[in-house]
């Protein structure tokens, strides 16, 4: 059964649609993670262009981030002061995004930069993963960091207090974090929590327990932004195919979180660093082999 | 003009017979027209594309009152690309050379009543343009670059691939020796918008009867309706996209907290 998708201008199969929702869906269950950056070069991969994929996975992604983020306000788990200094570094950086999206688009090096930046970004990430889980499967201890410094947060100036998060901190580090993880939403398809979640613990100190609500907050509002910027400036953005990602999603998350409460944590982080790296292999190989036609043709 | 005069009766008629007989009986009922060299009418002027839309095939039938071949071309609407090339730097793919094709029809189908080569046209077809060497002509000549051919065959390749260009033309068959007919068939991706059937009969080099008539295709339906939306009143069309989603989030997240 095929469905015509009015904005990528395509037919594709409904249950490739619902499937593909299922299984980043099970995914973000399984793992804690939003599953764009799966979901956009899956969705690349069978032929939505790449300016499509991306606007409406963020769209997608608004969905996904709301009913998480229900969940951790209801338990107070949210710190809205830093969410609010991470939100206007977000708007900033993903406006940015947006307008430098349009002029990659304009020079033909659009395909290219989403490519980079997706081996860049999961190599790293997917070896800090791997890293991290098989020292915890082992039970390597981490070697004691050479001294007790503090987080470069403290050290920085215009120090604000969060007293839900109970920190004090320079409040340029927040604005910046959020700044980068907003270009990285609108230019990538992804709703950044991978990168956020380390950042928020690792640069500015915050409480484990806070630190998803908040990144959830901030998330919503940056993927709200960037599908009213792409639908106003390029009409990228797919609501029927966001649809049908979102119900496969929706559904496959229920099984994925079911699913996670029976592994051990750390073998999980194994699995998904794994599937992480191949991911980025399988993009980064595409890059060096010959494409099949030399020539591409897009609308102007 | 005869078939003018036929048109308004025709909608309610699908087929061959319905079609041949009006060409017929507009010849025979209206003589002081039966000078006109060529006269030729369509199945269907109107094609609506729903989320079931298949294609769809197109009956032409005409009369020729004079000796000559005749050729029929489909064209679409006009649309601007652009075709890159991508060159091989340091291990990495990267698009560089690149030419712009503004204007050139979207989707191009062609029937002839002889192979084209074989018909005397004396630089008619480049005129014109009429078959696959000549839809793409460089947009300035004296600034086009050499390896034009490279891109527009690359280009051509691509719309052929998608089923938008045809490069072997129809059969246009003869009943007897004036009427005639041939079919055009248009895949379930044709771009919408204004076409148009050009029918020409071609004889001694020299046009000597020719006729051009508006095929519209439109969306219809939900398809239509979303694409509109977003197209016409953008602003809004991002928040029902925001509203929607926040709403599914958080009915969903409502729904599975029960369960």
């Amino acid at each position: 059964m095929n469905i015509y998708l009015p904005i990528a201008e395509m037919s594709v199969n409904v249950f490739l649609l619902l499937g593909l929702g299922t299984v980043t869906g099970v995914l973000s269950g399984l793992f804690g993670v939003g599953g764009g950056f799966l979901m956009t070069p899956l969705l690349i991969f069978i032929g939505v262009p790449p300016a499509v994929s991306v606007s409406t996975v963020a769209n997608q992604i608004i969905a996904s981030s709301a009913s998480g983020f229900l969940a951790h306000w209801r338990q107070d788990h949210v710190d809205f002061k830093m969410g609010n200094y991470l939100l206007t570094g977000g708007l900033v950086g993903s406006s940015l995004g947006v307008m430098m999206f349009r002029w990659l688009k304009q020079g033909g090096h659009l395909d290219l930069f989403i490519s980079l930046s997706y081996v860049t970004f999961l190599t790293m990430v997917g070896l800090l993963m791997a890293g991290e889980s098989l020292r915890a499967i082992f039970k390597v201890a981490r070697k004691p960091s050479s001294s007790n410094k503090l987080p470069m947060a403290m050290r920085m100036p215009f120090k604000v207090d969060f007293p839900k998060s109970n920190l004090r901190i320079s409040g340029i580090m927040p604005i910046a974090i959020g700044l980068f993880v907003g270009m990285m939403v609108s230019l990538m398809g992804i709703g950044g929590g991978f990168f956020l979640i380390p950042a928020m613990i690792y640069l500015l100190g915050m409480p484990t327990a806070m630190v998803i609500g908040t990144s959830l907050y901030e998330i919503i509002f940056i993927t709200a932004n960037v599908t009213l910027l792409y639908a106003l400036t390029t009409q990228t953005v797919d609501i029927i195919l966001a649809l049908f990602l979102l119900t496969g999603s929706v559904v496959g998350a229920q099984f994925g979180s079911k699913l996670g409460a029976k592994l051990p944590s750390e073998y999980l982080r194994a699995m998904l660093a794994a599937l992480v790296l191949c991911v980025a292999a399988k993009l980064a190989i595409d890059l060096f082999t010959p494409p099949a036609n030399i020539f591409s043709v897009s609308a102007m | 003009m005869a078939a003018s005069t036929s048109t308004s009766l025709l909608p309610q008629y699908r087929g061959w017979l319905g079609g041949l007989l009006i060409v017929m009986l507009s010849c025979i009922t209206l003589p002081s027209h039966a000078a006109s060299p060529l006269v030729a009418d369509l199945s269907n002027y109107h094609i609506e594309m729903d989320s079931g839309f298949n294609g769809t095939r197109i009956f032409l039938f005409g009369a020729r009152n004079d000796n000559g071949d005749v050729v029929v071309v489909i064209r679409g609407p006009d649309k601007n690309y652009i075709v890159r090339k991508k060159e091989n730097i340091g291990g990495i793919w990267i698009n560089r050379q690149h030419i712009n094709f503004f204007a050139v029809p979207d989707f191009y189908a062609i029937a002839a009543s002889k192979v084209l080569s074989t018909i005397e046209q004396d630089n008619l077809f480049k005129r014109l343009r009429i078959g696959m060497d000549f839809i793409l002509i460089p947009p300035h000549p004296d600034e086009s670059p050499a390896n034009f051919t490279e891109f527009s065959s690359a280009f051509a390749q691509y719309q052929h691939k998608r089923k938008l260009y045809m490069y072997i033309p129809q059969k246009v068959s003869f009943v007897g020796e004036m009427l005639f007919k041939t079919t055009i068939d248009f895949p379930d991706n044709i771009p919408p918008g204004d076409y148009t059937a050009e029918i020409y009969l071609i004889s001694g080099g020299e046009i000597t009867g020719m006729q051009s008539t508006p095929i519209t295709v439109v969306k219809s339906g939900l398809d239509a309706f979303v694409y509109t939306y977003a197209h016409t009143s953008p602003i809004l069309y991002g928040i029902t996209a925001v509203v929607l989603a926040l709403f599914i989030g958080w009915f969903g997240g409502r729904l599975f907290e029960k369960i």
